[in-house]
Parts: structure tokens; C-alpha cells; sequence
């Protein structure tokens, strides 16, 4: 079953723009794309909402991958502003009585594959402040406190004292969860 | 990673035990996604919505005008990701193994020395200038390679299927799907690259499908008969009206027996092949394969293209486009052709996800049939 949107003629799509850019990008996306719908999930949104945010930051990474130098924290701090934008905007929407469209079954999805221990973390994450909660999500993608720093627009110390307070509280949570 | 987060930070035993438990538990979210996101059908969307092409990654891939058809978003013929317990994420990124020489020996006794008897020239396109391919012979070789392959081997296909939207973007959603004898199944994607319905016919003509969207399943026996689509004069139309069937493989519908039984891709196919509407139109790169291509005539209402492997003479690549000036989908289905081994077989099951709800067919389908064009 192959659900189309009909509408005028798709066309010939132009002639494989090929050259090493695209390669490059390909390869980077095959790499990164499931972790940023990882990354995302990590800042507090659920699988659908994740993966329709890192598609739309390839997308625009796509566009301006030429002039981007550091990909990885790019698409990250993009994501972080998309979603940000797309919480903004399903605020200011008003709810409608049926869906616009066929929704992203991801969460579904997913949630048949996720470990208990998945859930667990997310669950976890999803506990912590969210200066907390976004400290660890660049953590857990291996960026250090410098590089964090940087792309958060605060200190490096500040970090360091977010990611503390992040492994007490999560620490706490386990314990909790671990007493149940 | 946890060792990564402790040198980040320097670490300390406070907080070890929550990094483990970090640690683990995102390595396992990033385990079910593997299971759940098909990255390359993702990938080309982002193309296509900029009408672009996924750059192939096999070495002197084509890139000329001509290339746009053997490189489509959909892009590489890699294997299908094995969805919903089917196989995971690693073998997703594997070549399965082709269909074995021997198993279409019969088709590659004369086949072996087919392209250096009747001297097929490489890719070249330009109009009247395109070289003389014996297409009788290229037809009759392919036909007998589907008539061979159909009762030994599995086609898997990545469909995807390109479209217009009224935004003026282009909207591309994928599902794979594998047919043997009368038995298929179907794994439809959202636009997003996620698994929304799952469903087949099994060789106990009992149809499945599975609702990722609802987390309902449901089962029932299989209406009517398989439809009659062996090569003959009803077999002579373009590949999109012989093959409606496995390329839109659909829930059983009230009142239309047989609607939900596509026959085997390769019957299918061999009907279109054989009734002589292609043309062998020369060489193309697809997939690293120097393949044979062969198009549809220019009259035909709808232009559609079929790569053959030299070696095998089974097709690898079918497009099927709208007629210039008719709007409609664009769609591409990348096929590869598996021995049917148990394992193998096993990819025509489809899964109940524990925790699921049972519900009557017609409810089951129903968001499903909304999709269903026309």
C-alpha cells in the first residue's frame, strides 16, 4: 500500500546533482539522523514530533550545507530552535475536531521497540529543568562542556554545575524507581 | 558512552550509576529507532522535496540526464530494511544475497553470451541516435528469467512513489514489499519514514494487516481468487495496468473478489515484458550494474521504464511515470530477487507487536482504505 498525495504532474526530476557535497551529506545524514531524533526525544519530544523536527533540520541543512562548519552541533542547535518554534506554534493553534492529516504513528511505533530501560531514561530526562535536560542531551551525544558552552550561550561552568545537578536528580529518579 | 560522559566531566562516583543507567537506556532508544526509521527513505524525501537525486554510492554511477530515471529519490535498490521483527537494523544495511545463476540456469544458458552476440552498446541517449538492441531477444530472455524465477524466487521491492503536491512540493512516501507464489506482504511508511501498516496474504490465504497508527491488528481468510494475469492479448497494456496490483497491494475489499491478491511480480511482469510494449533502449548504470533498459513505447498512455540485470536478465528497476502533460504519482520500485529460503520466507510473515487489540477487519482498514487513490 502506497499512500499519494496526487496532485499535477510530479515530472522528471532534475539530472543527479551528484558531486562530493552530496555524497558528503548523504553520509552524513545516514550517520546523524537517528541520533538527532534521539537528541530530540533527550529535550523532551515524543518520537512523531522528533522526527518530523530532524527532518525538517536536514532539510535545512540540505540547503545550506556548503557554508555549514560544524554539522553535528549544527543540526543540533537547530533542532533545539525548531522545536522550540513548533511548541510556539501548536500553542497559538486552535484544536481542530478531526486530524488535518494521516498523523506520524512513530510514538506508536516506537513504543513497541523501546526497552524498559529506554523508557526509563526517557522517562528520567523528561524529569529534569530543561537547562538540565539539555545539557545531558548534548552530553549523551558525546559534546564536551566547551563545545556545549558555546552553543548554549553560557559558560562552561555552568555547565559543568547543570550537568551535576542533572546526575543528582537522575540519580535520585533511579533510586526511586529502584526502591518501586 | 558512559566513559565518554565521565571524561566530559570528570566524572565522580555520585553520579555513575545514573550514567550507566543514561547510558544503557539511550543506546537501547537509539536500537528502536534503528528498528522503526528507515533512514534512506528519509533521505530521499529531503531530495525529492528539492527535486534532486540521492547521490548513488556505487562507483561511475551515471549522472547525466538520462541518469535521473536510474537514480531516482528512492535511489538505492539496497536491500528493504526488515521492519517490524522482519530482520532489524543490521540487515537493513545488507546486501541480501541475490538469486543464486543456477536457479535461472535455464534462463542463462544462452544468456551468459547474450550482450556479446548481439553486441549491446553502452548507455547512449540521444533521440533518433539511440543504438539497435535486438529487443526480441532481450524480451525473450527476461521473460524466461521472471518464468524461471516465479516459483523459486522472492521479490523484494522498495516502492516509492513521488508525487506533486498542491504546495507545489514533492511528496514521496515509501513501502517495500515482498511477493512469492501467492503469497505478498506490504510495509507502508509515513511521509516521515515511519511504519504505519503492516500487512499480507499467507500461503493459508489468510490476509493480516496491522495498524502501527491504531495498534490494532486483524486477520480474516482471503476473498476470491488470485486475478488472471498471465501473459496475453489483456497482458499487452503498460506495466502500471498489469501490475496495479503488486505495486498497490491493498486490504481485501466487500464485493471485489480477488482485489487484494496481486500475483507474483515476476507473472506480472513477464506479462508486460512479453507482450512486446518495451523497447531494449541500451545500457544504464543502476546500482553499479551495467543494466539493460528497457522503455515503452512513445505512444504509451503511460511511460514506464524497466532495468534488467545482463547477468540474470530479471528486471532490477521499474519507473513508471505519468504521461507528459497528466498529472499522477511518479514511482519507482527498486526489486531484489531472493532465493526462497526459509529465512527468507520468513520476510512474507507479518508480525503481531505484542500488546496490539484484535479488531474486525473493517475497522482495521478503514483509515488505511483512505489512502487507497481514486
Amino acid at each position: 500500500m502506497v499512500a499519494v498525495t496526487v496532485g499535477p504532474e510530479a515530472g522528471a526530476l532534475p539530472a543527479g546533482s551528484g558531486g562530493l557535497a552530496d555524497m558528503e551529506f548523504a553520509e552524513f545524514f545516514r550517520a546523524e539522523h537517528k541520533k538527532l531524533i534521539r537528541f530530540v526525544m533527550a529535550i523532551g519530544a515524543g518520537g512523531d514530533e522528533a522526527a518530523e523536527i530532524a527532518q525538517a533540520t536536514f532539510f535545512k541543512a540540505f540547503e545550506g550545507w556548503d557554508v555549514i562548519r560544524a554539522p553535528r552541533a549544527w543540526i543540533r542547535r537547530v533542532a533545539v530552535n525548531e522545536l522550540t518554534a513548533a511548541r510556539k506554534a501548536a500553542r497559538r493553534e486552535t484544536p481542530q475536531a478531526t486530524l488535518p492529516d494521516a498523523p506520524v504513528p512513530v510514538s506508536t511505533a516506537l513504543a513497541v521497540e523501546l526497552t524498559e530501560e529506554a523508557r526509563q531514561v526517557l522517562a528520567a530526562l523528561q524529569a529534569l529543568p530543561p537547562r538540565q535536560r539539555q545539557v545531558m542531551a548534548w552530553i549523551i551525544d558525546g559534546f564536551g562542556a566547551a563545545e556545549i558552552a558555546r552553543e548554549l550561550g553560557v559558560s562552561p561552568e555552568s555547565v559543568r554545575q547543570n550537568h551535576a545537578k542533572a546526575r543528582k536528580n537522575l540519580g535520585r529518579f533511579y533510586g526511586r524507581s529502584t526502591k518501586r | 558512552m558512559i566513559r565518554g560522559l565521565r571524561d566530559a566531566f570528570g566524572g565522580g562516583t555520585g553520579g555513575q550509576a545514573a550514567d550507566a543507567a543514561v547510558g544503557h537506556g539511550m543506546a537501547d532508544v537509539l536500537a528502536a529507532l534503528d528498528n522503526v526509521i528507515d533512514d534512506d527513505a528519509a533521505l530521499g524525501r529531503i531530495y525529492a522535496g528539492l527535486g534532486r537525486n540521492v547521490p548513488g554510492t556505487a562507483p561511475g554511477m551515471a549522472a547525466t540526464d538520462a541518469a535521473d530515471e536510474a537514480s531516482a529519490p528512492a535511489g538505492r535498490p539496497e536491500p528493504a530494511a526488515d521492519p517490524a521483527g522482519a530482520g532489524g537494523p543490521a540487515a537493513s544495511r545488507r546486501r541480501p544475497a541475490l538469486l543464486p545463476v543456477a536457479a535461472v540456469a535455464a534462463v542463462l544458458t544462452a544468456g551468459a553470451v547474450a550482450l556479446a552476440a548481439i553486441g549491446m552498446p553502452g548507455t547512449h541517449r540521444g533521440g533518433t541516435e539511440r543504438p539497435a538492441v535486438n529487443t526480441a531477444y532481450v524480451v525473450k530472455r527476461v521473460d524466461s528469467a521472471l518464468d524461471a524465477a516465479g516459483p523459486v524466487a522472492i521479490a523484494q521491492m522498495t516502492i516509492t512513489t513521488s508525487a506533486a503536491t498542491a504546495g507545489g512540493q514533492t511528496l514521496a512516501t515509501t513501502a517495500k514489499e515482498w511477493s512469492y507464489g501467492d503469497q505478498w506482504r506490504a510495509v507502508t511508511y509515513s511521509a516521515a519514514g515511519y511504519l504505519t501498516y503492516d500487512e499480507g496474504s499467507s500461503s493459508t490465504s489468510v490476509f493480516t494487516v496491522v495498524s502501527y497508527q491504531a495498534r490494532t491488528w486483524a486477520r480474516q481468510p482471503r476473498l476470491g481468487g488470485a486475478p488472471a494475469l498471465a501473459p496475453g492479448p489483456r497482458g499487452c497494456q503498460p506495466v502500471v495496468a498489469t501490475l496495479p496490483l503488486p505495486f498497490q497491494p491493498g486490504p481485501p475489499v466487500p464485493g471485489v473478489p480477488g482485489s487484494s491478491l496481486p500475483a507474483t511480480v515476476a507473472k506480472a511482469l513477464r506479462a508486460a515484458v512479453s507482450c512486446g510494449a518495451l523497447t531494449a533502449a541500451g545500457r544504464q548504470r543502476v546500482d553499479g550494474i551495467d543494466a539493460i533498459e528497457l522503455t515503452s513505447r512513445q505512444d504509451s498512455v503511460i511511460p514506464e521504464t524497466i532495468w534488467v540485470s545482463p547477468g540474470t536478465y530479471l528486471p532490477l528497476r521499474v519507473v513508471i511515470r505519468p504521461a507528459p502533460g497528466q498529472p499522477g504519482p511518479r514511482q519507482t520500485a527498486d526489486i531484489t530477487w531472493l532465493p526462497a529460503t526459509a529465512q527468507n520466507r520468513s520476510k512474507l510473515t507479518v508480525p503481531i507487536p505484542a500488546g496490539f487489540r484484535q479488531v474486525p477487519l473493517a475497522r482495521a482498514v478503514r483509515p488505511l482504505m483512505q489512502h487507497v487513490p481514486g
